[in-house]
């Protein structure tokens, strides 16, 4: 019976292109590959330079801050350590998915664009969202043995921000990571983040 | 030969097989755009092609890979409406497409709805083996697949398939 499925599906229609369309496309991938082409020479070349000058720039670089390392460290945390969300508009993208780690050391290192379980949101609400709502000033405390739920990428214009978020009794709580210093979100805005998250983790697991 | 030369010569010879594999995987909504990103993409990452596989086994796991993002991103458009207040995309769905109408009425949409209905594994091989008529081992390429993981993949879809069609197993 199968073998009738087999004939079946061989006789099955094969649609094409439009003829006209397919000039179009064919039109652009060849341009496309044209300018691949050069446009790869031309990094070739730049990259060969680059290398060079690069080598220069780290060796003084080092010795300058081995020279001027001046025990900046145990300075005390300000607010101008934390990332700066302040425009929706330079951010890029967010990328998130179910925290992995056991013991809140490490982030997801798969979270990237296009991978199975990464979900990638952008859009202009969420961006909003996120500049109005993760504004690192409210700190709290969590125990260090709680797990975070969720490991978020966000992408602006000049960094890319690692965030863990713990979700606990309908709280929301997040640090930059490595984690240094606990904030918590305005208890209205965390329990739409959870719903949005569930949703979306929901949706994940039905696809 | 450049890079540009073998690429014309692909998709003169391929780009209906491309056009077809994408057709079926995820319906005719930006089927033409999705075929022209399989080959914008073999340009950009022609050199990680080997000579493996041939050029076509190797163009449709391309295909395949963008078949599989453009669902999951309109996925995400779905639940993103759903929760961020986001207006629904206004693209038109298979159903309302010029070429869908053409297709429909001169074959046989039942078989095209069926297979849309196959959870994604069977649609692939279905579509590579049963329609493209790929070998065993053309379709294990394309899949990154066993060979005898595509036999029977192959042998259950067909089976899933015929369960979709019930009655309406007819010839053209």
């Amino acid at each position: 019976m199968n073998d009738d499925i087999e004939k079946y599906l061989s006789k099955a229609a094969k649609p094409k292109i439009d003829p006209n369309k397919k000039g179009d496309i064919r039109h652009r991938v060849i341009q496309y590959s044209y300018e691949f082409d050069q446009t790869n020479r031309n990094r070739f070349f730049v990259k060969k330079i680059l290398a060079g000058t690069a080598g220069i720039a780290a060796v003084i670089l080092f010795a300058f801050l081995i020279m001027f390392d001046g025990g900046n460290s145990n300075n005390p945390i300000t607010s101008s350590e934390f990332p700066h969300l302040h425009n929706p508009n330079h951010i890029h993208r967010s990328l998130i998915a179910e925290s992995r780690s056991e013991d809140n050391t490490t982030f997801r290192q798969d979270i990237q664009k296009g991978r199975l379980g990464i979900i990638e949101i952008q859009d202009r609400s969420w961006n909003n969202f996120l500049v109005r709502n993760f504004t690192f000033q409210q700190t709290s405390t969590i125990s260090w043995d709680v797990q975070s739920s969720y490991d978020m990428v966000i992408e602006t214009s000049n960094e890319t921000v690692k965030i863990k978020i713990w979700i606990l009794d309908d709280n929301v709580y997040y640090s930059t990571f490595p984690i240094e210093t606990i904030f918590h979100m305005e208890s209205e805005s965390g329990l739409y983040f959870i719903n949005v998250l569930e949703s979306i983790m929901s949706g994940i697991s039905q696809d | 030969m450049e890079i540009n030369e073998i690429i014309t010569d692909w998709f003169d010879k391929y780009c209906d097989d491309i056009y077809q594999f994408i057709v079926y995987r995820v319906g005719f909504s930006d089927a033409e755009d999705l075929t022209q990103e399989v080959f914008i993409r073999a340009i950009r990452s022609y050199d990680s092609f080997k000579g493996e596989t041939s050029p076509k086994s190797w163009l449709l796991s391309i295909a395949r890979n963008i078949a599989i993002d453009e669902l999951r991103k309109r996925n995400r458009n779905k639940w993103k409406s759903a929760f961020l207040s986001i207006t629904p995309s206004k693209e038109p769905t298979n159903k309302e497409t010029p070429d869908y109408v053409l297709f429909k009425s001169e074959f046989n949409k039942e078989l095209y709805d069926a297979i849309q209905l196959l959870k994604p594994q069977y649609r692939d091989v279905i579509v590579l083996k049963g329609l493209k008529e790929l070998s065993v081992t053309e379709t294990a390429d394309v899949l990154g697949w066993k060979e005898n993981k595509v036999r029977l993949t192959y042998h259950r879809a067909k089976k899933a398939l015929k369960a979709e069609l019930g009655g309406n197993l007819k010839d053209e």
